[in-house]
């Protein structure tokens, strides 16, 4: 048994900390924010040079060999420095799609997606309770020998800069995938940003075409989703892998506070109420890391999966919630201020417990799986 | 108190109720149902209706000017305008200030400043807080030198909420720098238009501007300005700290907050069943129930004893503690009750105004960013820690 860190991954941490560090830095990502769209393509740019784009990708596709330890540790790294690049989105998600779903070697889409080439994202709600997971509300007309949808979707993410859409789509009672262009279908995207700064989107089709040529595979329904929900897990542990990220960084920078704001001619660090609420803090986020590796050595046989990643999702919005506010309240008023980057974590940390299906949700999970 | 309603407190209930219905429209209150922020003008004129009306200053004694409910009818107008969600009396002037001056203030004093506060006028804010100096208050190190009829006053006060709209600020002052700390601060009262006076906003977690840092560089005070006496003003924050704790515990806000709450759970579904029939969920809400019934009447006990004349002392720590994490915990529920788009930026309270519209239910707009605002509650008004320092010294004896 090995749960300690391999040689890759800690070549892994260091230099993606030694990277973000030096371009994704508090002051960087706030410049990042004023202009999005340079800043997605100059980053994504970046991380595709650096071949994070293909960590958790096999070689014969052009990535280096899929590890999922190695993929989970950049994840936490990105966590750490709040990438706001929806990496997730844009890179596991569409890429695990084509290596579950239509594995050939040398797939072109996965070549492209690992290159960082063109963007794909995935047409899939990933909401608190995944009412809607995937546009099951969408009409689909038959006419003319022309398929057409219409409806409009929430909380699809990784629509920033996409150039193709994998939009699922129930047909008949099968699943029918397609692949969409932007701007060649066209239908409607809006755009919102949540409170921690990401962007999530709304799609509208009005009666859009479904062309033969655009369709990717006919799927049966249970096949389908089946696969999905490993595509859905691996995404959520990779979110729960950044979350962790975030929940050290809140527990170093808390820490560091207490060590040196004075309050009554003495460190507040010095008080034995808040030495016992930070120790609960490093319990917590190695409880955190602990739930993470479970899940990490879980992701291959189904009902371990399941429940493992349930558990750390059920974690993050419980314990390690608790402990994100608890940061805050240590800080003070700093605390609250939003020059200070401690709040940008916790709001992070909120808009993640809220996605990928909330902790009720995933008690329910985990119990019906039990 | 007895909570069985008599004739008159319905009568005063309803009078309360037509008021609230012919001073502000429904659209103004439905806006503010679903999160909307009331301006200063907003906000200033209702203010000034309910003086007109006679139904300001309900702590202030009648000769006053104020109206000195009892309990039960302050619990009343907190209940019913709660409940309609008219603005929220700004505490700083009747709330804080106007009690201090009418304990402390010389009879000039008086006459200057209460009937300005009374009818809306001037609003006040408080300078306390600094950089330096947050739960330790009385390390505080702004100065005030006297200098003829003067004081010059240098310094910097942070967290100073609304100070952008200020006219006064109520402020903390070290007048003596050789003895104990709490022995050399002063009570000044300041001009926020004198000379020397630069406020910064600070912007919280939910994009919004409440708080602010105040600069004094060199502001002249005139001491007639000076409350009570030179280096006694620890008196008079210490008397003053207890009315801010009673008012913050918001009991009929968090009140209607549940309502809202309920209302939001019964809208939305889990399951294709409303989200308020899922165990899991009305589980916390009725627990939210529970803690909510219990600082209720804890707060009823605590005025009742205080009408039959017993003063108010660490019991106030007690309300703010729980009410503070009541209306954090209230937050947190709506937020998921409202589901993902408690996620999205409100187009509404944010100041950047990223989101043009929002997307999900009005009335899930602000949630999110009432969520990241209210950890404020737990820190602010002396930070919840504090409050058990005192009770665990002031009642526990330990
Ligand atoms: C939204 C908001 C509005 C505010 N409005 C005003 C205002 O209008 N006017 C004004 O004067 N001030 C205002 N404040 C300031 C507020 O009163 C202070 O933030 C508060 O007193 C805490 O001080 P601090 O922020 O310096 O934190 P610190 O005192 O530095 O405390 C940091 C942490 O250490 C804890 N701590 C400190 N000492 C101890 C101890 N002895 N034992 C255990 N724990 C301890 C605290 O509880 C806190 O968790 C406001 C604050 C906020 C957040």
């Amino acid at each position: 048994m090995n749960l300690s860190l391999s040689e890759d991954q800690v070549l892994i941490k260091e230099s993606a900390e030694k990277f973000l560090n030096l371009n994704y830095s508090f002051e960087k990502r706030r410049s990042f924010l004023e202009n999005k769209k340079e800043a997605y393509k100059k980053n994504w740019k970046n991380f595709a040079e650096l071949g994070w784009l293909g960590l958790a990708f096999s070689e014969d596709v052009g990535g280096f060999d899929g590890n999922i330890n190695n993929t989970m540790t950049l994840m936490e790294s990105l966590g750490s420095a709040l990438v706001s690049e929806p990496l997730i989105f844009n890179n596991l998600v569409v890429g695990k799609f084509f290596e579950k779903f239509l594995y050939v070697k040398g797939n072109e889409h996965l070549k492209e997606i690992i290159s960082g080439e063109k963007i794909y994202s995935l047409l899939f709600s990933p909401n608190q309770n995944y009412k809607n997971l995937i546009l099951d509300t969408l009409i689909v007309k038959k006419e003319n020998n022309k398929t057409t949808v219409s409806g409009k979707y929430n909380f699809i993410f990784g629509l920033d800069e996409f150039d193709y859409l994998i939009t699922p789509i129930l047909i008949d009672n099968k699943i029918h995938v397609y692949l969409l262009k932007k701007n060649i279908d066209l239908f409607d995207t809006r755009n919102y940003e949540t409170i921690d700064n990401l962007v999530v989107s709304e799609v509208e089709f009005n009666s859009l075409e479904l062309k033969e040529n655009s369709l990717l595979l006919t799927i049966n329904k249970k096949e389908f989703f089946e696969k999905l929900s490993y595509i859905i897990d691996y995404a959520t542990l990779a979110m729960c892998s950044q979350a962790l990220g975030i929940i050290d960084k809140m527990y170093a920078l808390t820490l560091e506070y207490c060590k040196t704001r004075e309050q009554f001619g003495k460190k507040i660090g010095a008080f034995q109420v808040i030495q016992h609420r930070l120790v609960d803090m490093h319990i917590v986020k190695e409880e955190m890391r602990s739930l993470n590796y479970m899940g990490q050595l879980s992701m291959e046989e189904e009902q371990q999966r399941i429940k493992s990643i349930s558990l750390s999702k059920i974690f993050l919005g419980t314990n390690a919630k608790h402990m994100s506010q608890d940061c805050i309240q240590l800080h003070g008023g700093m605390g609250v201020a939003k020059e200070m980057s401690i709040g940008h974590y916790f709001a992070r940390i909120t808009t993640f417990c809220s996605l990928f299906g909330n902790s009720d949700y995933h008690k329910e999970r985990y119990a019906i799986n039990d | 108190m007895n909570l069985n309603y008599r004739d008159e407190d319905n009568k005063f209930r309803k009078e309360i109720k037509d008021f609230i219905k012919s001073n502000l429209s429904e659209e103004v209150l439905k806006k503010a149902s679903n999160g909307g922020k009331y301006t200063k003008d907003e906000i200033v004129n209702w203010q000034k209706a309910l003086f007109k009306k006679g139904m300001f200053a309900s702590n202030w004694p009648k000769e006053y000017g104020g109206c000195d409910w009892n309990p039960m009818q302050r619990y009343i107008f907190d209940q019913e305008t709660a409940f309609a969600n008219t603005p929220q009396i700004v505490p700083f002037g009747v709330t804080m200030v106007g009690p201090v001056i009418i304990k402390f203030g010389t009879s000039i004093q008086k006459e200057r400043y209460l009937p300005k506060i009374l009818n809306s006028d001037h609003w006040w804010c408080q300078g306390y807080s600094e950089p330096g100096s947050g739960s330790d208050l009385a390390s505080l190190q702004t100065k005030a030198v006297s200098e003829g009829n003067n004081y010059i006053v240098n310094g910097t006060k942070t967290w100073t909420t609304l100070a952008q709209h200020s006219d006064w600020m109520f402020c903390l002052v070290r007048t003596n720098t050789k003895c104990k700390p709490q022995e050399g601060i002063s009570f000044l009262l300041i001009d926020m238009n004198s000379k020397g006076i630069k406020v910064e906003p600070i912007i919280t977690l939910d994009g919004s501007h409440e708080i602010n840092t105040v600069y004094l560089e060199d502001v002249v005070v005139p001491k007639d300005n000076l409350i009570y006496e030179e280096n006694k003003g620890w008196t008079v924050a210490k008397y003053l700290l207890s009315h801010e704790r009673t008012s913050i515990a918001q009991v009929a806000r968090s009140k209607s907050a549940i309502k809202k709450l309920k209302y939001i759970a019964s809208q939305e579904t889990y399951s294709n069943r409303p989200l308020i029939n899922n165990v899991r969920f009305r589980d916390k809400l009725t627990k939210l129930e529970m803690d909510m019934h219990a600082l209720e009447y804890s707060e009823l006990r605590i005025l009742s004893d205080e009408a039959k004349g017993a003063a108010l002392g660490s019991e106030a720590s007690f309300l703010k503690i729980r009410g503070s994490e009541l209306q954090q915990k209230i937050s947190e529920l709506t937020l998921e009750a409202v589901g993902s788009f408690g996620i999205i930026q409100s187009n509404e309270s944010n100041i950047e105004k990223t989101n043009e519209y929002f997307p999900g239910p009005e009335y899930a707009n602000n949630v999110g960013a009432e969520y990241l605002n209210l950890r404020k509650t737990t820190i602010y008004g002396g930070s919840n820690e504090i409050q058990k320092n005192i009770l665990s010294k002031m009642v526990l004896g330990l």
